[in-house]
């Protein structure tokens, strides 16, 4: 849906902004599956984030990905992360994930990914339907069903999302949803991040 | 004991609830020996009162009350569905305390009181728990307004409705707490767990605890 507004490069499209399109798309993509009414509408990441000054050492626990296979966050040393806790059970993790979607393709260039980890005890099955049924295109499907990402975290709740910088440190943490796609999420989270080798 | 006026609408300050933990630790006379696993100070036998209410229950829309629970081990959890900002763990680390539970678990009720009966219909409140884990080791339970305030009177839950989509968490002291109540089989009120909801649960600690509770349980 994104790539097809892309593809348009209407004069219309131009003048009121991409981010003002893909709001009011992103709108009515929500409000049909009852989720907020206007996207836009969750914390920006500037008023959101807490600075974990020093940063401190990246979580060891392992997760699974949707095949199986068992991954740790080493793997993806070099890049950003934005690693985000969450439940299918959990509203204000299932009203982010949009916007998380949508940040995962305007960062993937610059070599940050989003990693969505699921507590969900139904497991794969659980993370799979969310996905099909909200058109989530560009997020993996990570779990962590027995939780140990939370214990490694202490994460209070779901959502809970940290920030890790490309030489795997945490650099920030927020605890509720945000409104990832927004601008000065993007640029704070690059800024966070720090810039590619 | 500290005072705890109970006034609808009023939030009950965190300091207030600690209070009436270190109250209720320091009246309680005879201490009953601490349930192995459960944290000091979280016996609250006989500071309580038994366990007593009438609400439907989600999986069966059945009305019940204690007496349908006689024999099991009942933990109730005041809660609701569409938390606005972050969800507590509580019923995701009772789920899992639960099945580290092993066999005594099915003397276990995990009841999930919904202080949001407006909103959380019983199919919703079903379909809701059904994440968690089947009845009727994990349910619900939704009362009227009338129901739902005696019971929360009862054991100083503190909450205010009604909630909107953006309320703020209308169950203030116990959620933040994440206050677990633990009632043995004869209904009588025997813990009220705090940190069930937050990180760093001793789920190995916490599932003997409950396996000593189921256990006491006995045939019936």
């Amino acid at each position: 849906m994104v790539s097809s507004i892309q593809s348009i490069g209407s004069p219309l499209l131009r003048r009121i902004g991409r981010r003002a399109a893909l709001a009011g798309l992103g709108g009515g993509l929500l409000s049909g599956l009852a989720l907020p009414a206007r996207a836009g509408t969750l914390p920006l990441l500037p008023a959101a984030l807490r600075r974990l000054v020093p940063p401190e050492p990246a979580p060891k626990a392992p997760f699974t990905t949707g095949a199986g296979q068992t991954r740790n966050l080493a793997a993806w040393r070099g890049d950003g992360v934005v690693l985000n806790l969450w439940a299918t059970w959990c509203l204000p993790c299932k009203a982010e994930m949009p916007a998380l979607d949508r940040l995962a393709r305007i960062v993937a260039a610059a070599g940050i990914v989003v990693l969505p980890v699921s507590i969900d005890t139904g497991g794969r099955k659980a993370v799979v339907t969310f996905y099909r049924e909200n058109r989530i295109a560009h997020l993996p499907v990570l779990l962590d069903p027995e939780g140990r990402m939370v214990t490694a975290l202490k994460a209070p709740g779901v959502p809970t999302t940290v920030i890790i910088d490309r030489q795997g440190r945490m650099v920030g943490r927020v605890e509720g949803p945000v409104q990832w796609d927004a601008s000065s999420s993007v640029a704070l989270l690059r800024k966070l991040v720090g810039a590619a080798s | 004991m500290p005072d705890m006026r109970w006034a609808s609408g009023v939030r009950l300050p965190r300091r207030g609830l600690a209070g009436l933990l270190a109250g209720v630790a320091l009246s309680a006379g005879l201490p009953l020996p601490a349930v192995a696993g459960f944290p000091p100070g979280s016996d609250v036998a006989g500071d309580l009162p038994p366990l007593a209410f009438t609400m439907r229950r989600s999986s069966d829309g059945k009305r019940v009350t204690e007496a349908d629970y006689r024999g099991d081990v009942v933990v109730l959890y005041f809660g609701f569905t569409r938390c606005p900002d972050v969800c507590p763990l509580t019923l995701h680390n009772m789920a899992e305390i639960l099945r580290r539970m092993g066999q005594s678990a099915v003397r276990m009720r995990v009841l999930f009181v919904t202080v949001d009966p407006a909103h959380d219909t019983l199919p919703r409140l079903k379909n809701y728990l059904a994440g968690f884990g089947p009845p009727p080791e994990i349910d619900g339970l939704r009362g009227s307004s009338a129901e739902l305030a005696a019971l929360a009177k009862r054991y100083f839950v503190q909450y205010r409705a009604p909630t909107g989509p953006g309320s703020p968490d209308p169950v203030s002291a116990i959620t933040h707490t994440s206050y677990v109540y633990a009632f043995g089989p004869h209904g009588r009120v025997r813990d009220l767990l705090a940190g069930v909801g937050g990180p760093g649960v001793d789920f190995a600690a916490m599932a003997a605890g409950f396996d000593r509770l189921a256990q006491t349980a006995g045939g019936s």
